[in-house]
């Protein structure tokens, strides 16, 4: 499942540079559930250390400041590429759990 | 840019911070974590262990997702510290040791004139033993300056996130100075 929240994150970030809690909102309103910080900031690193997504610090008005993710040219492709997988499987996991019984 | 945490939330930020020290995660790579870390709770207002887990736990998942080897702290944080620990800074503790209870010895006898520990004059335990340690305090600051440290970077202001407090460096040397004045002084009060 990590996998699939991970692509979730990279799609997300697709829509133009956005940090961490605006993205856990972005998943929540797509009916993902509440993810952590403890879950999501770990997989932002991962696709950082990938060289997927670039971050920055913006100074916030009186907050602590806020990490922004930008999507890197290697990340839009990794983004069609495993959207892609990503539909090919569920075809595949629907067409076979939809497939008539068959009686040994 | 000045933001402070409570006191609850600073904790679980230290405990970890020495976690991801234990787990050897890059000083850079750590304070990302910790601004990472502040500004998510300033935003949503969350507690740190709602949000994060424990703070183990979480250095566990921040280094699993840097690729970094399964770290050996299983047991807490005392094992992890513990199992570093070499003969060398057993022994180093036993020669530090010894000669600090000499000097106190030699010290306290200079006071009292009398002959300090195996009979020896007051003023040759005290010179030995002020010159192990002196030998002892130079070898560790050479090399705490040959070896910069890897230092905790907050990524917005570029500045040392676990800076060592100016207070904590006073008291560090003003109390063993002063317990050695302490014992010259309890020394002469000793004498009739």
């Amino acid at each position: 499942m990590r996998g699939v929240l991970s692509l979730c994150v990279l799609r997300v970030v697709a829509d133009g540079p956005t940090y961490g809690y605006a993205i856990a909102g972005r998943l929540a309103d797509a009916g993902l559930g509440s993810v952590k910080g403890g879950t999501l900031y770990p997989i932002l690193a991962r696709l950082e250390a990938d060289g997927l997504v670039t971050s920055s610090w913006e100074a916030g008005d009186a907050g602590p400041g806020r990490k922004f993710f930008t999507l890197t040219g290697a990340g839009t492709s990794a983004l069609g590429e495993r959207t892609e997988q990503w539909h090919a499987f569920t075809q595949r996991a629907a067409a076979l759990l939809s497939s008539p019984h068959v009686p040994a | 840019m000045e933001y402070r945490l409570s006191t609850t939330d600073q904790g679980w930020c230290d405990d970890l911070l020495l976690a991801l020290r234990l787990r050897d995660v890059p000083g850079t790579r750590i304070g990302e974590v910790l601004a990472e870390v502040q500004s998510h709770l300033a935003e949503t207002g969350e507690d740190p262990r709602e949000a994060f887990g424990e703070p183990g736990e979480y250095a566990d998942e921040v280094a699993e997702a840097l690729g970094m080897p399964v770290p050996v702290t299983a047991g807490g944080i005392w094992r992890g510290l513990i199992r570093s620990l070499t003969w060398r800074d057993l022994a180093t503790a036993v020669v530090v040791g010894l000669a600090s209870a000499l000097l106190a010895d030699g010290l306290w006898s200079l006071g009292a004139g009398e002959t300090a520990a195996f009979g020896q004059p007051a003023g040759l335990v005290t010179a030995a033993a002020a010159l192990v340690l002196a030998g002892y305090v130079t070898w560790l600051v050479r090399g705490a300056r040959r070896e910069p440290g890897d230092p905790v970077v907050d990524p917005r202001t570029g500045e040392d996130m676990a800076r060592f407090p100016r207070a904590a460096m006073a008291l560090m040397v003003a109390v063993p100075v002063l317990s050695l004045a302490g014992m010259v002084f309890g020394g002469y009060l000793t004498r009739t």
